[in-house]
This record gives C-alpha cells, sequence and structure tokens, in this order.
C-alpha cells in the first residue's frame, strides 16, 4: 500500500463521516426546524406585533395570489436545494436563473392576478411592515437551509448562498402575502421585492461562508 | 492507443461511481481504499501539473479523499463521483494558490511542469524535454482554454465531467479546447499530435 493511501486512510478513520441515515435526518430536522420558526415568525408578527388585517379580499383573489406565489416559491425551493441528481448541483444557469427569475415571477403574478379583480390601488402605506416580517421570517431558515449543505460546494457556494436565500424569500412572500391585502405595485416593490433580494444578497454572503468547500 | 487510454479512463470512472456508491451505502472502508486506487492516480496528477513540490500536491489530494469521506452521507446514489473529486481538488488548488501569492507577495505557483510517465532515464529526460515544451505553449494560451484542454485530453475527463468541474455548458468547454488545440498547433506545430500520442 502506497504511502499516500496510508496517510488518508488514517485520516479518514480518525474524522466522523456521517452515515446517509444520519444525514438525513440531520437535513430533515433542519428542514422542518426551519419551516416551523418561519411560521411560528409569521403568526407572532400576523396576530400580536402587527395584528391581522381587516380588509376583506375575495376567496379567488387570495387563493389565486397565494397558490400562484406558493408554486413559484416551490420551484425556488426545489432548484436550489436539490442537486439534479448530481454531486456538484446545480449549474451556474439554474441558480442564477432561480435567482433572478423567482422575484420577477412572484411579482408579475401578483400583480397579473390582482389586476383581473382591479385590486392594484397605490396603499399608502410604504411597505415598512412587510419588509420586516419578510426578513425576520426568512433569516433564521435561510441559515438552517444553509446549513444543509454546509462545505460542500466546490465550484459557486455565493451563488448557491443567494438561490437559497431568494428561495426562503419566495415561501416568505406566500405567507406574508396571505397576511398583507395591498397589491399597489410601489408596496410591493418595497415591501414583497426587496425582502426577497436581501434575503438573497445575505445568502450570497452566507453561503461564501458557509457553502464553501475549505480545506 | 489514445482511445485505449480513454476507455481504461472511462472503465476506471464507472468503478469509481460503483466504489463511492457502496462506501456511502455501507461505510465499507474497503470500497473507500478501492476509490483511493481509483482516483489517486489521476487526482495527482491534475494536481502536481499544477503545483511546485510533491509533498503539497500531495497534502491537497489527501484532503480532497477526506472531504468525499466526510461528505459520503451526502452523496447521491447513481451520480458520477470523478467530476466531484475533480471540482473539489481544483477549489482547494484555486484556494492554496491564492493564499499562497498573498504569502508571497504575488508570486505564482502555477508550474505546468508535469513530471516524467516513464522511468528509463533517456526517455524520462526526453519526455521532459517534449513535456516542457508543450507546458510552455499551454503558459501562452487563456487560462480557460488551458483548463478545458488540460482536463479532457490531459487528465481523461469527459467534455460533460470536463464542463461540470470548470462550472460551464458542454458547448463552451467544447469550444475552448478547440481553441486551446488550435493556439497548441500553431506553437507546436506537428509536434502537438506527437505529445499526444
Amino acid at each position: 500500500m502506497n504511502d499516500l493511501k496510508q496517510r488518508i486512510l488514517a485520516a479518514a478513520a480518525a474524522s466522523p463521516s456521517p452515515s446517509w441515515k444520519a444525514t438525513r435526518i440531520r437535513r430533515a430536522l433542519f428542514v422542518a426546524g426551519g419551516s416551523a420558526v418561519m411560521v411560528t415568525v409569521y403568526w407572532l408578527f400576523a396576530l400580536w406585533i402587527f395584528g391581522w388585517q381587516s380588509i376583506p379580499r375575495s376567496l379567488i383573489l387570495l387563493g389565486g395570489t397565494s397558490l400562484g406565489a406558493a408554486v413559484v416559491a416551490g420551484f425556488a425551493v426545489g432548484i436550489s436545494l436539490g442537486r439534479g441528481g448530481r454531486m456538484l448541483g446545480r449549474s451556474r444557469r439554474w441558480l442564477i436563473a432561480v435567482t433572478a427569475i423567482s422575484p420577477l415571477a412572484l411579482l408579475g403574478w401578483k400583480i397579473a392576478w390582482s389586476a383581473a379583480f382591479g385590486n392594484l390601488d397605490e396603499s399608502p402605506r410604504l411597505g415598512h411592515r412587510c419588509l420586516v416580517m419578510s426578513i425576520s421570517m426568512g433569516m433564521v431558515p435561510m441559515l438552517l437551509l444553509a446549513l444543509t449543505r454546509r462545505g460542500e460546494d466546490p465550484r459557486h457556494p455565493g451563488l448557491l448562498g443567494a438561490a437559497i436565500g431568494v428561495a426562503v424569500g419566495a415561501c416568505a412572500w406566500v405567507l406574508v402575502d396571505l397576511w398583507c391585502p395591498v397589491a399597489g405595485v410601489l408596496h410591493l416593490l418595497r415591501g414583497h421585492v426587496l425582502p426577497v433580494l436581501l434575503l438573497g444578497l445575505v445568502g450570497a454572503v452566507a453561503g461564501k461562508v458557509l457553502l464553501a468547500v475549505r480545506k | 492507443m489514445t482511445a485505449k487510454v480513454h476507455s481504461t479512463r472511462e472503465q476506471d470512472g464507472g468503478e469509481a461511481d460503483a466504489a463511492m456508491d457502496c462506501y456511502a451505502r455501507e461505510g465499507d472502508p474497503r470500497a473507500f481504499a478501492r476509490l483511493i486506487d481509483l482516483l489517486q492516480p489521476r487526482l495527482l496528477g491534475y494536481v502536481r501539473r499544477q503545483l511546485q513540490g510533491d509533498v503539497s500536491a500531495e497534502d491537497l489530494v489527501q484532503t480532497c479523499f477526506l472531504k468525499l469521506h466526510q461528505h459520503r452521507g451526502r452523496f447521491t446514489p447513481g451520480a458520477a463521483v470523478l467530476p466531484y473529486a475533480f471540482a473539489i481538488a481544483r477549489r482547494l488548488l484555486i484556494d492554496k494558490i491564492r493564499s499562497d501569492r498573498r504569502e508571497r507577495g504575488g508570486e505564482s505557483e502555477l508550474m505546468n511542469h508535469p513530471p516524467p510517465m516513464c522511468t528509463e532515464p533517456e526517455h524520462a529526460l526526453a519526455q521532459r524535454r517534449v513535456l516542457a515544451r508543450l507546458a510552455s505553449a499551454l503558459d501562452e494560451i487563456p487560462a480557460h482554454h488551458r483548463e478545458a484542454f488540460e482536463l479532457t485530453t490531459l487528465d481523461g475527463l469527459s467534455l460533460e465531467d470536463a464542463a461540470a468541474v470548470a462550472d460551464t455548458t458542454t458547448t463552451t468547454l467544447k469550444m475552448r479546447k478547440h481553441y486551446a488545440r488550435a493556439a497548441l498547433r500553431q506553437r507546436l506545430g506537428d509536434d502537438l499530435e506527437d505529445l499526444l500520442r
């Protein structure tokens, strides 16, 4: 047996290597933990800190915008967290597509569906509450989801982190959309799109630190 | 002969995937040892070509295998291990070169002088000379083109695997390889084909 092989085997024997089962359990716990934190923070803000919005919306308007946003969020999560059957994960093009298209798709769907119901009136509210709510909901889940891929991306960890951040922001969008009745474009840009982009930005920084393969 | 070498390498790649799959599922140390046997020469050749000094190259390859070991629980069933191993080695190389540059004030660690592959002194010397010519010509072409040429022609990765390692599309990598070959042929003439034989 050559010297290098012996050294590798000795180093491997001294280093932990979680099994498939342990890794899956850990990943499931992180995803469940992230979801629980997001929902808890949502109810905390929606019921206690800001209070429930009393402006009525038709069920079709509410269901349509939320369902469309949920589909976009589902795609974003699936693409950013899935590896597409390869250890190297998604290519740069997929991750850029998720990061760039998701906020546009969410905004486009919300405007299009709301316009069909004549519900595009600007509100005097700037969207600060939606902004705070979305970022508070997304920060911890984003870090937990990034931890499921910790130290395993040798190619573009920053981009993967940004995609995860945007995907989490898209999930937060779905919940905030259930709470916020305003569909004015300026409000949506400030209160709904901006937090998704900010989460993507924080995700990019966190990704560089957490997801990169390091010695 | 080149086709035979590529076929053997593809076979090695398939065996390496199976070994990694077995190691990921069952944690069998013999599967990991087999994986080392299959990948170590190729990874070491790749890293040595980029780095000065065998000791640091071996350290880097060791780290690369350690990463595969630590990530065995995250291994995707049926996924190819070779591009992942090369991508890890490439990332570790980039980090090392950057840190060396910082420490030595901009001096590059890239060397591109591969060690001789045959053991007879005369052949080794002749081979070192021609490889030094190739290395010198490779130094003169753009880094992306050089990388595409090295990964496919010298390290024997398929176009798909090399594209995955270099984080680009197969079409782009194919074009880069084409440009690299054209530039090398311009510099080395017919010697290029002799060198690659």
